[in-house]
């Protein structure tokens, strides 16, 4: 093995030791500070937390639910939304304002957003937890897909209307494809955005909408670090996953590239 | 017919064309010589609908074109950039006009294979746009242009890219493709032999203010053009050569 793989494997054995940790404690019981390592190995916390006798199974339901959610609307929101501003004629002028959301903590902008949520009776509703991370993370998708129409995209696109493309066709047959790598980093980034989200949600939610962010913070704070890992151990399963697909989709395309 | 009239263009304060007026018969190519800035690319991006006139008409066969959206008016621009659809082989990129006229498969497959043919790429046929030269790309949008029969090609600068042996072999093919399928163009460009080879009308935009000459000669003669200036700077040399 090279220097180079050497370099690789040492690493990805860095990284990865975190989840070695979590997924250490989550098949150990009763682990006290300031032992380093407890030998009783024990299933117990994966089999309650997957016969449902705790909540985090349907944290990860509810998560899911809300990350898939929220990705697949502040995409194509942000993908829309950066074209129309693409082509106004201070375009940058309004993204800067797409900036505001992160100049500020993200708890600071759910105490702003708290008063309205209270108003209108989304505070501890689902759907209040949705519109919060949507307010908070389209502005992320705009400015991420501002960088994907440059010129030539626009130039591309009148040369289809140019042949005698109507806008549906432009849209289906020329912009989409060239889009479709954006389109799936975007949603992956927004998607995982919203899946550690924890202070708006908190805010928001009220602690009644229990994403598994959530519920793994209340494990931690109750002290219970096993059910704490368990929970961290879902909660890295899609990143990783997603992580791998994305991997697949750019070596796909740098197989086609370089036939 | 095309007929251009009064065409008027403002960036702000600050006016980019001013009463711009032509005729052009079909199945002729004019040639518009002008320096960068003059308003050349604002000219064709109003004919071809990408951009707004402050004022004028253009009509084809006197039907109005300024009002039409571009996908309707069968005018096609082509720029320096070939700009073709990177996920396409070039025998899509051809096809595609085609394809969204929605005409039979046989009747398309006819077409593009006459048109590769005639562009002499027909071994590139299932090549996607990374893997051409410059020349291969801008022939490849030639012919997506062409497939389509369009009643006018706005040519913008087409063979500024390229060097200058295929910028000559470019334009050897244009002239025979354009005969061979009897296109009326418009050719803007600020190469002066470009626009005396491509062209059989002549103008010139300066300032947003287009000059039509009446022939050829009209066009030589004309000091602003500098043609017989650059004549005399190579007689001279010649002359120098010989001595």
């Amino acid at each position: 093995m090279g220097i180079k793989g050497k370099f690789i494997n040492t690493t990805s054995i860095i990284l990865l030791l975190p989840i070695f940790g979590i997924m250490y404690l989550s098949f150990v019981s009763q682990w006290n500070y300031p032992r380093l390592f407890r030998d009783v190995w024990t299933g117990v916390n994966w089999v309650s937390t997957l016969s449902g006798q705790n909540n985090i199974m349907k944290s990860l339901g509810l998560s899911l639910f809300i990350s898939s959610f929220v990705a697949l609307t502040t995409t194509s929101t942000g993908f829309v939304l950066s074209r129309q501003l693409s082509q106004l004629k201070k375009a940058n002028v309004w993204l800067s304002l797409s900036y505001f959301p992160y100049l500020i903590a993200p708890v600071v902008l759910g105490v702003m957003l708290q008063f309205y949520f209270i108003k209108f009776g989304l505070n501890g509703s689902v759907v209040g937890v949705l519109l919060a991370q949507m307010l908070f993370i389209t502005p992320y998708s705009t400015i991420f897909f501002s960088a994907f129409w440059n010129k030539t995209i626009h130039d591309t696109v009148f040369q289809a209307h140019s042949l005698g493309a109507s806008g549906r066709q432009v849209y289906w047959q020329i912009v989409l494809p060239l889009a479709k790598p954006w389109i799936f980093i975007g949603m992956f980034q927004c998607f995982l955005i919203s899946w550690f989200e924890y202070g708006i949600t908190q805010l928001i939610g009220v602690g009644k909408v229990a994403t598994l962010t959530i519920t793994t913070m209340q494990w931690v704070k109750e002290a219970n670090p096993h059910l704490a890992a368990v929970s961290a151990c879902l909660m890295v399963v899609p990143t990783l996953i997603l992580l791998l697909i994305n991997q697949r989709i750019f070596l796909k395309q740098k197989d086609l590239e370089t036939a | 017919m095309i007929k251009v009239s009064n065409i008027s263009k403002s960036y702000g304060k600050e006016p980019v064309l001013k009463n711009i007026g032509f005729e052009l018969l079909e199945q002729h190519t004019m040639s518009i010589l002008g320096k960068s800035g003059c308003g050349k690319t604002t000219l064709l991006k109003i004919l071809a609908g990408l951009e707004n006139s402050d004022s004028g008409s253009f009509t084809i066969d006197g039907s109005d074109m300024l009002h039409m959206p571009p996908q309707r008016r069968e005018v096609v621009y082509l720029s320096q950039e070939p700009l073709l659809f990177p996920h396409m082989t070039v025998e899509q990129n051809i096809g595609y006009g085609l394809r969204i006229r929605k005409i039979s498969q046989n009747e398309l497959v006819e077409k593009v294979e006459v048109m590769l043919n005639e562009l002499g790429i027909s071994e590139h046929r299932n090549k996607m746009p990374d893997q051409l030269s410059g020349g291969q790309k801008q022939r490849v949008a030639f012919g997506r242009a062409l497939v389509i029969n369009p009643k006018v090609i706005l040519l913008d600068e087409p063979f500024g890219s390229l060097d200058a042996h295929t910028r000559e072999d470019m334009q050897t093919l244009f002239l025979k493709i354009a005969e061979l399928h009897h296109i009326t163009a418009l050719l803007v460009t600020h190469d002066v032999k470009e626009a005396l080879i491509m062209g059989r009308k002549f103008a010139r935009l300066d300032a947003g203010a287009l000059t039509v000459y009446p022939d050829k000669k009209a066009f030589i003669a004309a000091p602003e053009n500098g043609i017989k200036k650059e004549v005399g700077f190579w007689n001279e040399l010649m002359k120098e050569h010989e001595q």
